[in-house]
């Protein structure tokens, strides 16, 4: 790893952060009717019901300032987004939209980090159990029930998920995150948060599940057939030991670059299922600023959508040397 | 009389990282064809840039000191029909003769596709009579070989029709880069057989690289020892083999085992490393013989000749009793 | 052309006997021909709103039931499974064509454009394509199914990109491409007709990867509410399903059709792919 690797890698981030807000730009302003337009007809057809409607209008159109020549709105667009001032929302005016994104962010990153975790190692696993000789026949049998599972989205198994486990059978809750808001941490709240978070948590390993397995699989078959595992073998090393030190740890390398890759259509599955189980993150304030037509609400779960993984990249890209002896260190 | 393809002055550098450098050949001076067809050896191991000297000859790696001309033309300057134009004259024939062919197409795919390339022939059939007629010169039979997908036929037939591919373009030069060393050895002689054959009866001038002296003997008329880069020997073949004078031959030459069973190998003699042989200082080439001319440290008072100075006379000797085919 | 013809022979005698493939296109074609034979029995004009009585269960009458808004649901599976399929395959089309271009010139002309396109490329890969999508879909509020699949082609194209570039900075060492330069070719023809033939398999597979890929998002949009509003389709049934709270009514009959539609849809692409991607990479090949 060399500073320019550092360079480069944190430059793959300000251009992912750049694209977005581009986007964010863009994108309305190609739709017909000017920007404001679609923020007026919303609260028009409110009427009284939106309280301040007369100040929302006033902060956009002072916020778009459309006199100003393009250029300008673009470099004060870029200015307010990069220090996360994405306007107010309209469904929870007078909240800000970063200030709505950041109360139910962090319902979705830890949901998504832990299950995506648990995906990825378990999967990982099994996927190596699969491709190794050695392992129970069981392990094999696994292999067609595997790939249906990573063949069906996150979204629909979700539901699937939720009819049989919380509708079907009662077992677990329909949805939310807690039964109670938790205040301060004790047992009980720790218990009840993990009891809400099991399916959804659940519906995303399923889902990641048969996806690394498979992967694991193919770049562990790569593996077993070099030579230096025949010399581990011929050296008597243990069967364990040939298995995790040898065989898997080279396997691991291409899955942590698979990781990085998956983690946007991760996010993107992970967003649905918060939708399917009212789960009260992102996904779940996405759904309620689509059904109230909050665009820049809209807009702004998409931008942290998107920096939110391109920083977990980031992350994965920086530590990746560490795990991969041949790049040097810096 | 064909053109002349010379390389004078030549370095070529890579850029490995920022501030890495690998120097891939130095001062590099050669010449192919010219006034009389000749067959020059090209002797080094692996990372001597016997490589990058076929690429910088063909074109494919432009230099990034010196030059290299054909018929009084900069290279990489060429374009429009006189680039077309050296690109049909000058061919290769590689080490590898799989994969040469695409796995995707018949083996007429490679003999059909340049001629047309080239506007050789105006038809199908045309092509075909003219790829029969060569196929025979290389000693294949047409309905054996046409037809067929690449790995249906044996090394030696694959390195057969590509030497019958090069032909079919009239080249003036062919540059073969170890031809033979992938090919079984029963097969060999037949195809070093050919490609003499191609410099006595049709006047193509070859420069044959190689890590084999024994075959180098066998074809060429100069030899060429190169090693890191430079040039450190070159000489009339049958002198250099005979009395090689500098080490690195001498020592290449002793590294050949014997088939005499009443001298002993030595296998436990410790050879020294190659990079031994490597110049520390600047050097030059400077004649020792009429016909040589060997590296040694760079003479302030006297100018060093070229490896090309010495392939010229060489083969201004041979031309007059040419006939001496060798075995 | 023969070897065209030869290639595609051997392709098709490998994939013909391959399990995945075989259950694979069995499935795709049944689904297929819910949209082709469908029509001639029922009127699909009955999936539209309010054209029959809302909410009944499946009966001689309607198969599957009716829905809250009045839609028969036999008539809407029938008239969205098909749009469905159109929708991903012209967006799995559109996005490998691009991707295999840009990652054929990316791998064989390298230097700076190679630099900024397998940059881009990986850069859009880490974007969740749902977060671009809504954007675009949320403010083109009236989409149909051919803009929809526009939209999400300009996001499907990366992966192509990316497994082809590989493939083609491999094969442009090898000595047929560095043979067919000194046989005359211009980089087109080299590109085209040296290196393209042997990423066919490739392309492939990545064009089912793509279709899936784009069923996938589409139905991620048409679930959030944001699909085109005047053609069923399958994910839109299940926005309406989950809207009007079918799951605790008891109205398995809405939104168990088009889930099982959809995840045999998916199960058969992703069965299809990887019986290609064997075929692409035969080390894997031997082990399933």
């Amino acid at each position: 790893m060399t500073w320019g690797y550092v360079f480069r890698r944190l430059a793959m981030f300000f251009a992912v952060v750049l694209a977005a807000t581009t986007v964010n730009f863009i994108v309305p302003r190609l739709a017909p009717g000017d920007p404001t337009a679609a923020v007026l007809e919303q609260l028009m057809s409110r009427g009284q019901q939106v309280q301040g409607a007369q100040d929302i209008v006033t902060v956009y159109r002072e916020r778009f300032g459309l006199d100003d020549p393009m250029i300008v709105q673009y470099g004060r667009y870029l200015f307010n987004s990069l220090r996360l001032d994405l306007g107010s929302s309209i469904s929870y005016f007078p909240q800000s939209v970063t200030s709505a994104i950041l109360g139910a962010l962090p319902w979705t990153i830890a949901l998504l980090s832990v299950s995506t975790v648990i995906a990825f190692g378990l999967g990982s696993l099994i996927g190596a159990l699969l491709a190794w000789p050695g392992s129970p026949r069981a392990v094999h049998r696994l292999a067609p029930f595997l790939m249906v599972l990573s063949a069906i989205p996150y979204y629909l198994l979700a539901l699937i998920v939720l009819y049989l486990l919380a509708i079907w059978t009662g077992w677990f809750p329909l949805g939310g995150a807690y039964s109670v808001f938790p205040n301060g941490f004790s047992f009980p709240v720790l218990w009840d948060l993990a009891y809400h978070a099991f399916l959804p948590a659940l519906s995303i390993v399923l889902a990641g599940l048969g996806f690394w397995a498979l992967g694991m699989r193919g770049a562990m078959i790569n593996v077993l057939g070099e030579d230096y595992l025949a010399l581990a073998e011929a050296k008597g090393l243990k069967k364990g030991r040939i298995f995790f030190k040898y065989a898997m740890r080279n396997a691991m390398l291409p899955q942590v670059t698979a990781l990085a890759i998956a983690l946007g259509t991760a996010a993107s599955g992970s967003v649905l299922v918060e939708v399917a189980f009212n789960y009260p993150g992102i996904g779940y304030l996405l759904y309620n600023a689509l059904r109230s037509s909050d665009y820049f609400l809209i807009q702004g779960v998409a931008f942290f959508l998107v920096i939110t993984v391109a920083f977990a990249v980031l992350v994965l890209d920086l530590l990746y040397p560490l795990l991969d002896p041949r790049i040097q260190r810096l | 009389m064909s053109k002349l393809l010379e390389v004078s002055g030549a370095d070529v550098v890579f850029q490995l990282g920022l501030n890495k450098t690998k120097t891939a050949l130095q001062n590099v001076a050669l010449a192919v064809g010219g006034q009389q067809p000749s067959i020059t050896a090209v002797v080094g191991e692996s990372g001597s840039g016997k490589s990058t000297l076929i690429r910088l000859l063909l074109g494919l790696q432009p230099p990034s000191r010196g030059s290299v001309r054909y018929d009084g033309a900069e290279v990489s300057r060429l374009s429009g029909a006189s680039q077309r134009t050296f690109r049909r004259e000058v061919q290769a024939i590689f080490q590898d003769p799989f994969a040469v062919y695409n796995p995707f197409y018949r083996v007429d795919h490679a003999l059909m596709t340049p001629m047309r390339a080239f506007g050789l022939v105006r038809s199908r059939d045309e092509g075909y009579a003219r790829i029969e007629t060569t196929l025979q010169r290389v000693g294949l039979r047409p309905e054996e070989t046409l037809g067929k997908y690449p790995h249906q036929l044996s090394g030696g037939q694959r390195q057969r029709v590509m030497i019958a591919r090069a032909l079919l373009l009239d080249p003036q030069i062919i540059l073969a880069d170890e031809p033979v060393s992938m090919v079984d050895a029963s097969l060999r002689s037949t195809i070093l057989e050919i490609l003499f054959g191609l410099n006595r009866d049709l006047g193509i001038s070859l420069i044959y690289v190689t890590h084999d002296l024994a075959t180098a003997y066998q074809v060429a008329d100069t030899i060429v020892v190169l090693h890191g880069g430079h040039i450190l020997e070159v000489g009339d073949a049958d002198a250099v083999i005979h009395r090689p004078q500098h080490p690195y031959t001498r020592a290449l030459l002793e590294a050949v085992p014997s088939p005499d069973p009443d001298r002993d190998w030595n296998l436990d003699a410790e050879p020294p490393a190659p990079s031994a042989f490597l110049p520390t200082g600047p050097i030059g080439l400077y004649h020792t013989e009429p016909l040589r001319a060997v590296a040694m440290p760079l003479r302030p008072d006297e100018a060093p000749t070229t490896a090309a100075a010495v392939q010229q006379a060489v083969n201004a000797t041979r031309s007059h009793h040419h006939v001496q085919a060798k075995p | 052309m023969y070897s065209l013809l030869r290639n595609t022979r051997a392709a098709l005698l490998y994939l013909g006997a391959s399990p995945k493939m075989i259950a694979g296109l069995v499935i795709l074609a049944l689904l297929l021909l819910i949209g082709l034979v469908g029509p001639l029995f029922i009127d699909v004009r009955l999936a539209e709103p309010i054209s029959v009585r809302t909410n009944q269960p499946p009966s001689a009458d309607h198969w599957l039931g009716t829905d809250s808004g009045g839609r028969e649901l036999l008539a809407v599976i029938i008239a969205g499974t098909p749009q469905t399929l159109r929708m991903g395959v012209l967006a799995g089309v559109i996005g490998t064509t691009i991707g295999v271009m840009l990652g054929l010139f990316s791998g064989y002309f390298g230097g700076w454009w190679d630099r900024i396109i397998s940059g881009v490329t990986d850069t859009m890969l880490t974007i969740p394509p749902l977060a671009i999508l809504l954007v675009v879909a949320a403010s083109v509020r009236a989409v149909n199914v051919e803009m929809m699949a526009l939209i999400i082609a300009s996001l499907s194209w990366m992966h192509a990109t990316r497994v082809i570039r590989a493939q083609v900075l491999t094969l442009r060492e090898l000595g047929y491409v560095q043979m067919a330069r000194l046989s005359g070719l211009g980089n087109f023809s080299i590109i085209f007709r040296e290196i393209f033939p042997n990423v066919i398999p490739i392309a492939f597979a990545s064009l089912v990867g793509a279709t899936s890929g784009a069923i996938l998002s589409g139905m991620g949009l048409e679930v959030l509410g944001l699909g085109p509003q005047n053609t069923p389709t399958l994910g839109m049934t299940i926005y309406w399903a989950l809207l009007y709270a079918a799951f605790s009514r008891g109205m398995w009959w809405w939104w168990c059709p088009p889930i099982i539609i959809l995840a045999l849809l998916f199960i058969a692409l992703f069965l299809i792919a990887s019986a290609l991607d064997d075929f692409a990479n035969p080390r894997l090949r031997s082990q399933s």
